[in-house]
């Protein structure tokens, strides 16, 4: 596959990080160079002017505090990441920048935050009916649609695995936004629905940190694969991956 | 004073007809009906201490007891680990004679980050020693910033206290500004500040009501940190006016040189007299904080030598790491062990943050790992280029400890990890069970 090119865009890595979201853009190089890909991967922070046009976009999440700074910066650059999004770009967003994407996002104080308006989602902080934060380990059920339009690998597993801690409760708001999958252990976009994460066009958006690929390769696959526009990636023996989602499977007694 | 009687009682009985070393449930009792009891039992110390911050709590809390003895100063303080202000009362009431008096002048305690803010109702601390914020079990407190905040409050609502701060973490040297007291702040020099990977966040909330520091304000660099290779360090303190040069320390690392600057500066704040002895060449490393535990055993061969370095963040494994920059490569094996319980964070993302490229002096097959998540460090030591062999992954400690063969072996555990560990060769050895100030 040496032909093969791929160019990651890290966005805001120095804000927004706390949760290990660098070993998903870690994952994805990996996998990536062990099968010949050459890649490359770009930042962009708060003080870049443009964001690098890239095949990848990576956001990741982080406190309240730096998630206002960060969006006040990718508002600037709404126009540009709409027509991304609209060519068919890999946009994998998890937590924060989940949310930044959506139509708003109503803070504990009551403040209406204008969202990004390109995925149909609102997120609301947990009010008078959800009182504490989302935290804990998160097991999603990959829906059937999921699993055919992202070709995810479902020999690996039916699957994904991964740690949630969110305070905000995000809604689909139309039926454009289809959920990655059921939540199986844990809570997933909001503590009712049992549905977590969203994707359209070529966006995945979830709150599975953990972080999300190293535990879940036949996903980084996936996302590797549209990002080259290749319907079959070579196999790799996940040998040491799958013991470690197979762990939080086993942990909840979940036949895999 | 009949409660205490009935206290003490109790937590004899505990001890006699259980298991349990009874550390917790009197002074939850003590702090849930009897709070007027508490404050009178704080009272009674002529000075109290409060440590907090997210690493180095417990090392320094120690260093701080062991220089006051040293200077012929009676002090009491909490075990490791018993943090919260129920433990911390527990912990007086167990050396509490018939008359409810404690046979101390300073009360040194090292406080967990979230609770601080509560002990301020019962006492105004003289001092508090505040060693950093770090990301820490971010499923228990969900943003650092809480941490902050709540470490602030506690601050503010003490009587204008001492502040002994690291000035390096900007969250920490923020403190300064709600206190009018004396505030000491001790920086590293700026070509060690690499290794300690502070959190970065340029733009945290300034609060507006900062009050103006009517107090004096000292500065202190730590300079010229050497570390041997048995890991020990020597460090200079220089301040504008004083300096404390050449001084040793057992405890490994850049970030013990911190904890020892913070202890030395507070017990030259506690005491008043001159010439005191400020000297903590003697002083052992303290449950699992770069503590040696020797395995001896004649009949089977066995002599391995553990030094147990506690890594339960990506800071301090991060500076873990760095130490192990120093060691001698000979017949050394590095035993990484990585548990998910709540006292470790059930979030395990954090190693995906670990600089695991500073292992790379090692030969892969001197690399072990056991742990609940072994396989979440096996994916992440993979990604980063070396794989460790399947048959150095240990599905339970006690094999680990056992089958590895070397004869100097860095153990790098998250809490409970470490407590398993000290559980497993506490078979083939004798082990402190908890860390106790006999002061």
């Amino acid at each position: 596959m040496d032909k093969y090119q791929l160019k990651i865009n890290h966005l805001y890595s120095e804000n927004l990080n706390i949760y290990g979201d660098l070993g998903n853009i870690t994952a994805l190089k990996y996998r990536s160079q062990v099968r010949g890909i050459k890649v490359e991967v770009v930042h962009t922070e708060l003080n870049d002017e443009v964001i690098e046009e890239a095949d990848i976009y990576f956001i990741g999440g982080g406190q309240d505090n730096d998630q206002m700074q960060v969006f006040r910066h990718l508002i600037r650059h709404r126009d540009f990441i709409k027509k991304e999004v609209e060519i068919g770009k890999v946009f994998v967003l998890i937590c924060g920048g989940y949310q930044l994407f959506g139509k708003y996002f109503l803070d504990a104080e009551g403040n209406l935050i204008d969202g990004l308006h390109i995925l149909d989602i609102e997120t609301r902080a947990p009010g008078p009916e959800v009182k504490s934060r989302c935290i804990g380990n998160i097991i999603v059920e990959m829906s059937d649609d999921f699993v055919k339009y992202w070709n995810v690998d479902i020999n690996f597993s039916r699957y994904i695995v991964g740690f949630e801690n969110h305070g905000g409760q995000t809604k689909l708001r139309s039926t454009k936004m289809k959920p990655i999958g059921r939540v199986i252990v844990g809570f997933g976009n909001n503590y009712f629905d049992r549905l977590e994460g969203c994707y359209y066009k070529n966006i995945i958006g979830t709150y599975c940190h953990g972080p999300l690929l190293p535990k879940n390769p036949h996903l980084a696959d996936a996302i590797i694969s549209k990002a080259l526009g290749i319907s079959k990636i070579k196999h790799l023996p996940d040998d040491y991956e799958s013991e470690a989602h197979k762990y939080i499977l086993n942990r909840y007694k979940i036949k895999t | 004073m009949v409660v205490i009687y009935v206290l003490k009682l109790f937590i004899f009985l505990l001890r006699t007809f259980t298991s349990n070393s009874a550390t917790a449930l009197p002074g939850l009792i003590l702090e849930r009906f009897f709070p007027r009891i508490v404050k009178r039992i704080f009272n009674q110390f002529n000075k109290v201490i409060l440590i907090t911050g997210t690493n180095g709590k417990t090392t320094t809390t120690h260093m701080i007891c062991y220089l006051l003895q040293q200077n012929g100063i009676k002090t009491i303080t909490n075990p490791s680990g018993s943090n919260l202000i129920r433990g911390i009362i527990s912990a007086i009431v167990d050396r509490m004679d018939i008359f409810g008096r404690v046979d101390a002048q300073v009360g040194v305690f090292e406080m967990e980050e979230g609770s601080i803010r509560k002990i301020i109702k019962f006492i105004s601390p003289d001092i508090i020693v505040v060693t950093n914020i770090f990301r820490d079990q971010l499923d228990a407190y969900g943003e650092i910033d809480k941490t902050y905040k709540y470490i602030k409050e506690a601050v503010e609502g003490s009587n204008d206290p001492i502040l002994i701060l690291n000035g390096d973490d900007f969250r920490v040297a923020d403190l300064k500004h709600y206190t009018r007291n004396t505030i000491i702040e001790i920086q590293v020099d700026h070509q060690y500040i690499s290794q300690i990977k502070l959190e970065k966040n340029p733009f945290v909330e300034k609060t507006s009501n900062n009050t103006l520091n009517e107090g004096r304000l000292e500065k202190f660099l730590i300079k010229n940190v050497k570390v041997g290779r048995d890991l020990s360090v020597t460090f200079d303190l220089c301040g504008d006016v004083t300096n404390f040069l050449d001084n040793r320390i057992k405890v490994p690392g850049l970030h013990n040189a911190i904890n020892a600057a913070l202890a030395i500066l507070t017990v030259r704040e506690t005491l008043s007299f001159p010439n005191m002895n400020l000297n903590l060449e003697d002083f052992n490393p303290v449950f699992g904080r770069g503590e040696i535990i020797e395995l001896k055993d004649k009949k089977n061969g066995i002599n391995k030598n553990f030094q147990i370095l506690l890594a339960k963040n990506p800071a301090g494994m991060n500076l873990n790491l760095h130490l192990l920059t120093h060691c001698p490569l000979q017949d050394a094996a590095v035993l990484i062990l990585l548990n998910d319980k709540i006292a470790d964070g059930r979030d395990v993302s954090w190693i995906w943050d670990v600089d695991f490229r500073l292992l790379k002096r090692f030969d892969p097959s001197d690399i072990y790992i056991s742990g609940m998540r072994r396989w979440d460090l096996a994916v992440r030591l993979k990604y980063e280029g070396f794989t460790v062999k399947a048959e150095n992954i240990f599905d339970n400690i006690e094999k680990a400890l056992v089958q590895i063969r070397a004869s100097k072996i860095y153990v790098l555990p998250t809490y409970t990890a470490m407590l398993e560990f000290r559980h497993a060769i506490s078979k083939f050895t004798q082990v402190k069970a908890m860390w106790r100030s006999n002061g």
